[in-house]
C-alpha cells in the first residue's frame, strides 16, 4: 500500500516589479569646526533590498546613487570613519515614470577630536554660576566656534536634552580669551520657572553645525538643518556627533 | 508511598514510548504532494506606515503622555484606524502603494492630516514626529477700547483696550498671544482690515490685561478718520507665536488649500468713536 501524498511543496517566490530606478542624494562633509569639508567623497551609503546590502560611495561632490533598485521603502546609512553615522528613513521609491527618488541632503558631521573637552569646572556665587570649559586650543588655526558647545542643567543625573530643565540657546559659550570657554548662568534659570534649590547636574557637550538646545518647550536641539535624525524604535532624536556623558559636575 | 506509584507509572510509560519508537515503518513511499501555492503579485506588496505624535499643549508645554490619538486613513472603500501609544507611536499595518492622507484626532487638541507617499516593500514608511497643539481654549468676556491723545505729540493718538478672558490667570506659563485687526468696516477679519497689531499678555496674574496701539495723525494706514467714525477692531487669540515658528501647514485635498496649523481661536468684535 502507498503512503499518503507528501506535504505540498514550498510557495512560488513573490513577484517583484519589472521597472526599477535610481534613489540617488547628496551629502555634505562638515569638519568638527562646523566648515564644510570640499571633498565630500567616500561616505559609504547603504540600503537594505529584502535581506541582500546595497551600498555605494558618495562622490567628491556629494553624490551618490543607487541605481536599478524595485520599488519598495528604504531606510539609508551614512558612515565615515571618524564620523557620526547618520540615517535617513522612509524612502518611498515608486520607479516606473521618467523620475527618479530624490533624497534630502544630509549633513555628515565629525566627531569631536580636537574640539573634545578635557575638563570643566563651576565657580557658583550667590546669584551666579559660571561655567568654564576646558580643551586643548594650542593647534586651533582659528577660533572655535562659539555655537559648538551646548550646555544642559537638570535635575536628573542622567541628562539629556529632553529632561534638562535649563539649556541656554540665545546665550552662547564664548571664548574668554585665556585659552579657555566660559558661560555665566543666573541661579534663577536653574530650574526653568520654578526654580526651587537643590543639587543640579550640568553637562556640557560638543558638537557643530550651530547646535541649539531647547530644553522646553520642545526638548529638541536644532541643528539648522538635516544634522540629525529620529530613531523610529523610541521616537527620540539622535544627534550622530554629539559628545555628552564624560562631563557632569553637581551643582548645590 | 504515592510518589513510589507514580514513580512506576512513569517508569511503565516510558517503556512503552520507547518500544513504539522502534518500530519502523514498511510499505511503498506515497505520491508527491501538490505543489506550493503561488507567491504574493507583485503590485499587491504592502508594508506599514508608522511614526510618533507629540502632543503640545495650548501653552507650548510638551506633554509627556501621548496616547488615544486616533490615526486613521483610507484604503479604496476600507477605512483603517489605530491609536498612538503612550509614547506616541503608531502603526497603520499592511498599506499597498499609493498616497494617504493620515487624519490625526484627539479631544482637546487641533486635528490635521498629513499626506504620505508610500511605495510598501520590505520597510515601514517612518514619517518622523508630528505635532499636536493643543486647542486655544481662552475666550473673550469683554473689551473696552478708548482713544486717547498721545502723550508724546499733539497729533498722534492711541487705542487703549482693557480685555478680559477666560481660563487660568495670566502668568508667564499661560501666555495669551493676540492679533488685533483695525477696520474702518464691521465686516473686519484677519484678511479684510487696514492695520494689524500683534501683541502678548505678561505676568498680569489676573484675567485681564491691557495694550495700547498708537495712530499717527488722523488716519490708519492712509485711510483718513473724522471725529464721529466708527473704528471696529477684531480681535484674535492666536497660537503662541513661538510656536508658530515650529508650526507647519497642511494640504487640504477636499479644498486645495493648505491650511496653517495650529489653529486661530476665539474672537470678538469691538468698536470705539474716532475724535480729534
Amino acid at each position: 500500500m502507498p503512503g499518503p501524498a507528501g506535504p505540498p511543496g514550498t510557495n512560488g517566490t513573490d513577484g517583484s516589479l519589472l521597472d526599477t530606478g535610481t534613489v540617488y542624494g547628496n551629502l555634505v562633509v562638515y569638519n568638527e569646526f562646523s566648515w564644510p569639508i570640499a571633498d565630500s567623497s567616500g561616505v559609504s551609503v547603504s540600503l537594505n533590498v529584502g535581506s541582500t546590502v546595497h551600498t555605494t560611495t558618495s562622490d567628491a561632490s556629494g553624490n551618490y546613487y543607487f541605481h536599478g533598485l524595485p520599488s519598495g521603502t528604504y531606510n539609508l546609512t551614512y558612515q565615515k570613519t571618524g564620523f557620526g553615522t547618520m540615517k535617513v528613513f522612509g524612502i518611498s521609491h515608486s520607479p516606473g515614470s521618467s523620475i527618479n527618488t530624490e533624497v534630502n541632503e544630509v549633513y555628515i558631521l565629525q566627531d569631536p577630536v580636537k574640539t573634545a573637552i578635557d575638563s570643566i569646572t563651576v565657580n557658583e556665587t550667590y546669584s551666579y554660576v559660571q561655567v568654564r570649559i576646558y580643551l586643548d586650543t594650542s593647534s586651533f588655526s582659528y577660533i572655535q566656534y562659539q555655537y559648538n558647545f551646548v550646555l544642559l542643567i537638570g535635575k536628573d543625573p542622567t541628562l539629556t536634552q529632553a529632561n534638562a530643565t535649563y539649556s541656554p540657546y540665545n546665550q552662547f559659550i564664548s571664548p574668554d580669551g585665556q585659552g579657555t570657554y566660559s558661560v555665566i548662568v543666573d541661579r534663577g534659570q536653574l530650574g526653568g520657572d520654578d526654580h526651587s534649590g537643590g543639587t543640579y547636574y550640568l553637562t556640557v557637550g560638543t558638537c557643530n553645525r550651530w547646535l541649539r538646545a531647547f530644553a522646553n518647550p520642545n526638548p529638541l536641539f536644532d541643528t539648522g538643518l538635516s544634522g540629525y535624525y529620529i530613531d523610529p524604535s523610541d521616537g527620540k532624536y539622535v544627534y550622530p556627533n554629539l559628545k555628552l556623558s564624560p562631563n557632569t559636575i553637581t551643582i548645590q | 508511598m504515592h510518589t513510589l506509584l507514580k514513580i512506576f507509572f512513569l517508569l511503565t510509560a516510558g517503556g512503552i514510548i520507547l518500544s513504539s519508537c522502534t518500530k519502523t515503518a514498511e510499505g511503498i513511499q506515497g505520491p508527491q504532494g501538490p505543489g506550493g501555492s503561488n507567491g504574493n503579485s507583485a503590485t499587491d506588496q504592502r508594508s506599514g506606515i508608522t511614526g510618533y505624535v507629540q502632543l503640545v499643549d495650548q501653552f507650548t508645554q510638551a506633554l509627556s503622555e501621548n496616547d488615544s490619538v486616533v490615526v486613521s486613513t483610507t484604503m479604496g472603500d476600507s477605512a483603517l484606524s489605530v491609536e498612538t501609544d503612550a509614547t506616541g507611536l503608531f502603526l497603520l499595518p499592511n498599506l499597498k502603494s499609493g498616497t494617504y492622507r493620515i487624519m490625526f484626532k484627539r479631544n482637546g487638541f487641533d486635528s490635521l492630516a498629513v499626506n504620505v507617499k508610500h511605495s510598501a516593500g520590505n520597510e515601514d514608511k517612518f514619517i518622523g514626529i508630528v505635532q499636536m497643539a493643543g486647542t486655544q481654549t481662552t475666550h473673550f468676556v469683554s473689551q473696552s477700547i478708548q482713544l486717547l491723545p498721545s502723550p508724546f505729540d499733539n497729533v498722534s493718538k492711541y487705542a487703549d483696550m482693557l480685555t478680559t478672558i477666560t481660563g487660568p490667570p495670566i502668568t508667564g506659563n499661560t501666555q495669551r498671544f493676540i492679533n488685533m485687526y483695525f477696520s474702518s468696516s464691521a465686516m473686519v477679519n484677519a484678511n479684510n482690515y487696514l492695520y494689524l497689531f500683534q501683541t502678548y499678555t505678561h505676568n498680569e496674574g489676573t484675567n485681564q490685561f491691557e495694550t495700547q496701539a498708537f495712530f499717527g495723525g488722523t488716519e490708519i494706514n492712509s485711510t483718513r478718520f473724522q471725529a464721529g467714525d466708527t473704528v471696529y477692531v477684531k480681535t484674535y487669540i492666536v497660537p503662541p507665536y513661538f510656536f508658530q515658528n515650529y508650526a507647519t501647514s497642511w494640504f487640504d485635498t477636499n479644498t486645495y488649500k493648505s491650511i496653517a496649523y495650529p489653529y486661530i481661536g476665539d474672537s470678538t468684535l469691538n468698536y470705539f468713536i474716532w475724535a480729534n
